[in-house]
């Protein structure tokens, strides 16, 4: 084609310049002139036909016969006059946008992104639906049982009937001894009361509950031991620790009965009161636990962690879960015997020293002798 | 039946592009959700066979494993040359898509096979997919997949010819009216430009170097066709006579004279479709183009070539590596949506 031919072309493509809104179009065109190429140029490098490219200049995409094809004849035209082929189609897209179908199509999700995109159409009724058959199954099972819990409630009544019966001498000392089993008038109590022994008498008329499911099968044995001897409560050799946890923002004053871990030696030995006061001070909860001695432990907590501890005298002074930001103060006999769930959300302080439990952990637990 | 039925209210219907490279899977409303190698991994340990690793983690094993795993490729030349591995690598990758699901997932499944594959090639594929878990197989020719992930108008009553490149098969068809009027199959593709790659490496250079090196070789210097830009890489690989590694430079120019003999089978074949269709259709073809999808037309200057020998316009779909699956997923939503559909081919193992 001779340059005349490419004045031509171009003064008859002039005016439809001015008309022309396509930011593509205009692209293409400013390029096209820059390397001196005439729109039949361009149509024998692409084996198109010269009505293609002056409805591509003009921005008449619509013109073009097969819409589909629109994007593919961009790119090559883009790459003959030296455009970023993806530059033109983005911008193309962006002013003509595309149909439902290609943007759904193009809506790749990666590997990465599945995550987000995962709780959603079929997928999510198995989720959902799974998840309610498993909470259908747990309430099946809940609504099952309790006739067994009833069933071992009731068995309780009649053990103690004949504890207080068996131990009629005893009477009202020997079931006072029964620890855990504690009148229903105390059972709203929101703490401290949960452990004392309970006052119900065997011929009150109000069933006694149990105060909870856990140490359910322990005030059994109990009470048939209670039974079997009818001793003082004082002398009673199975005693635990119970300690409310709804407790927190109230302070209160507890006065346990202790577990001594079936020590049998200790059987004889007469129960300790360990008092446990819980009061908040801001934002911390502080345990603070007295069991007759004059070496200061302090726990702080930044998580959730098990602790148990024992004095000199292997009494477990303290057994409990705490939680972030609680502060536990036990006041005791060294040495004291420490267990610690986790044993890097506690900082350990003895007798105001920080100590640390480094040396002493092990699979994240700490245990270690204090004191010795 | 009716218990399939209720399985696959849990499951999502899927469209695979099960190829010789890569398999895809594309989810309706979702798009593509997993583009992962063709490969799988075994442990071999006595004389049992278990999987190592799958996909990608198994691609970059590839020439590089020690004695007891060795690197499969499951599917060559487009149909399946290991059933079990083939089935087992499905079986992994429909349960990576249904990854939260709590039920086995049994979803409908449309695969895509070569134009020109056999009965029992295809009776293979069915089968490997239903042991995999689908609960319904539909098999769809690779170039109408392409053509509809592509967007092309193949419902009217116009000549589309779309050529398809993948790992293993060029496809080559030419489409009007919801059907294939002529396909082309030609074993030639991606691999066989690899091939072609090392041995050329061989020759020139005495040096041997992986499939891994000569893909890579391929992507970022590979050419179809001579351009002003001459590319080059630095390459490390085995030299023969010494027995040591060596590294080593190529240019563009001659990974373009190393892909001549592929190239000009696809060129061939395309020709070939070409002279047997109809003048009408032809018509069409020259007017719009051809389509190029698939892996291989990523390949630099390919669509110049190709332009260049046909003398017609060619055009690169945008997408091409995912263009089957998507084609696989849009003809499900057509099955969905009008109850049937004229791409689809129900298949059943017969089990």
């Amino acid at each position: 084609m001779s340059e005349s031919d490419d004045l031509v072309s171009d003064q008859i493509a002039s005016p439809t310049d001015e008309v022309q809104t396509s930011p593509v179009a205009e692209m293409l065109v400013r390029a096209r002139q820059e390397k001196n190429l005439s729109q039949q140029d361009v149509a024998d490098k692409l084996f198109l036909t010269v009505s293609y490219i002056k409805h591509i200049d003009e921005g008449r995409f619509d013109k073009i016969p097969k819409p589909a094809f629109t994007r593919g004849y961009l790119r090559s035209y883009a790459r003959i006059v030296g455009v970023s082929g993806d530059d033109v189609v983005n911008c193309y897209d962006a002013a003509n946008g595309r149909t439902e179908f290609e943007a759904a199509s193009l809506r790749n999700v990666t590997e990465e992104e599945m995550g987000a995109a995962r709780f959603t159409g079929p997928v999510a009724q198995t989720g959902f639906i799974g998840l309610v058959g498993i909470g259908l199954l747990i309430f099946l099972v809940s609504w099952l049982v309790p006739p067994d819990d009833q069933s071992s409630e009731d068995s309780t009544q009649p053990v103690q009937q004949i504890a207080g019966r068996s131990a009629e001498p005893a009477s009202a000392a020997a079931v006072e001894s029964i620890p855990g089993v504690i009148d229903a008038a105390t059972i709203d109590e929101p703490a401290g009361v949960a452990a004392q022994p309970s006052e119900s008498s065997p011929d009150n008329s109000t069933p006694p509950i149990v105060a909870d499911d856990s140490t359910e099968a322990q005030p059994l044995e109990t009470a048939v031991d209670g039974a079997g001897t009818p001793a003082s409560a004082g002398e009673d050799d199975e005693q635990m620790v119970q300690i409310q946890d709804d407790s927190r923002d109230e302070s209160s004053v507890v006065t346990e009965p202790l577990d001594v871990e079936g020590d049998e030696s200790n059987a004889a030995e007469s129960a300790r009161e360990v008092s446990i006061e819980r009061s908040q001070e801001g934002e911390f909860r502080v345990v603070s636990v007295l069991a007759d001695g004059e070496d200061h432990l302090r726990f702080n907590f930044v998580d959730e962690c098990w602790l148990e501890v024992a004095d000199a005298e292997e009494y477990v002074v303290y057994a409990d879960l705490n939680h972030a930001s609680d502060i536990v103060d036990i006041y005791g006999q060294a040495p004291f015997k420490i267990l610690i769930g986790r044993a890097q959300s506690v900082t350990l302080f003895f007798n105001d020293q920080p100590y640390s439990l480094v040396p002493h952990i092990s699979n994240d637990t700490a245990k270690l002798v204090l004191g010795d | 039946m009716f218990f399939k039925r209720l399985m696959g209210m849990f499951s999502d219907d899927l469209a695979i592009d099960l190829g010789t490279a890569n398999t895809l899977i594309y989810i309706k409303d979702k798009g593509i959700v997993l583009d992962e190698p063709s490969v799988v991994a075994l442990r071999i340990k006595n004389n049992q066979r278990s999987v190592a690793a799958f996909g990608n983690g198994a691609k970059r094993m590839l020439g590089r494993t020690p004695g007891n795993i060795t690197a499969v490729r499951p599917l060559k030349d487009g149909v399946i040359a290991d059933f079990h591995v083939t089935e087992m690598m499905l079986q992994h990758f429909i349960r990576k898509v249904h990854e939260n699901s709590l039920i086995r997932p049994s979803p409908r499944v449309v695969v895509s096979v070569p134009c020109e594959s056999t009965e029992v090639e295809q009776r293979i594929i069915t089968e490997s997919v239903e042991m995999a878990g689908a609960r319904e197989v539909w098999l769809i020719e690779e170039p109408m997949a392409a053509a509809l992930g592509a967007g092309l108008p193949v419902n009217e009553a116009i000549g589309t010819m779309v050529v398809d490149i993948g790992g293993g098969t060029t496809e080559i068809a030419i489409i009007s009216l919801n059907g294939v009027v002529n396909a082309q199959s030609v074993k030639v593709g991606g691999d066989r430009f690899d091939e072609a790659i090392t041995s050329h490496v061989k020759n020139t250079q005495g040096c041997l170097i992986g499939d891994a090196t000569a893909e890579r070789i391929k992507q970022e210097i590979g050419t179809a066709f001579t351009c002003a830009e001459l590319r080059e890489i630095d390459v490390r690989g085995l030299n023969r006579a010494e027995g040591i590694p060596r590294s080593f430079t190529l240019n563009s120019n001659e990974i373009l004279e190393a892909l001549q003999e592929p190239l000009s089978v696809i060129v061939a074949a395309v020709k070939v479709s070409l002279e047997q269709t109809p003048p009408e259709l032809a018509a069409d073809i020259a007017e719009s183009g051809i389509v190029l999808t698939g892996g291989g037309s990523l390949l630099r200057e390919i669509d110049q070539l190709l332009s260049n020998e046909t003398g017609l316009p060619v055009i690169l779909a945008e997408e091409p590596l995912k263009c089957v699956a998507k084609g696989g997923g849009r003809a499900l939503e057509i099955l969905d949506d009008r109850g049937e559909s004229d791409f689809l081919i129900s298949a059943h193992s017969g089990r």
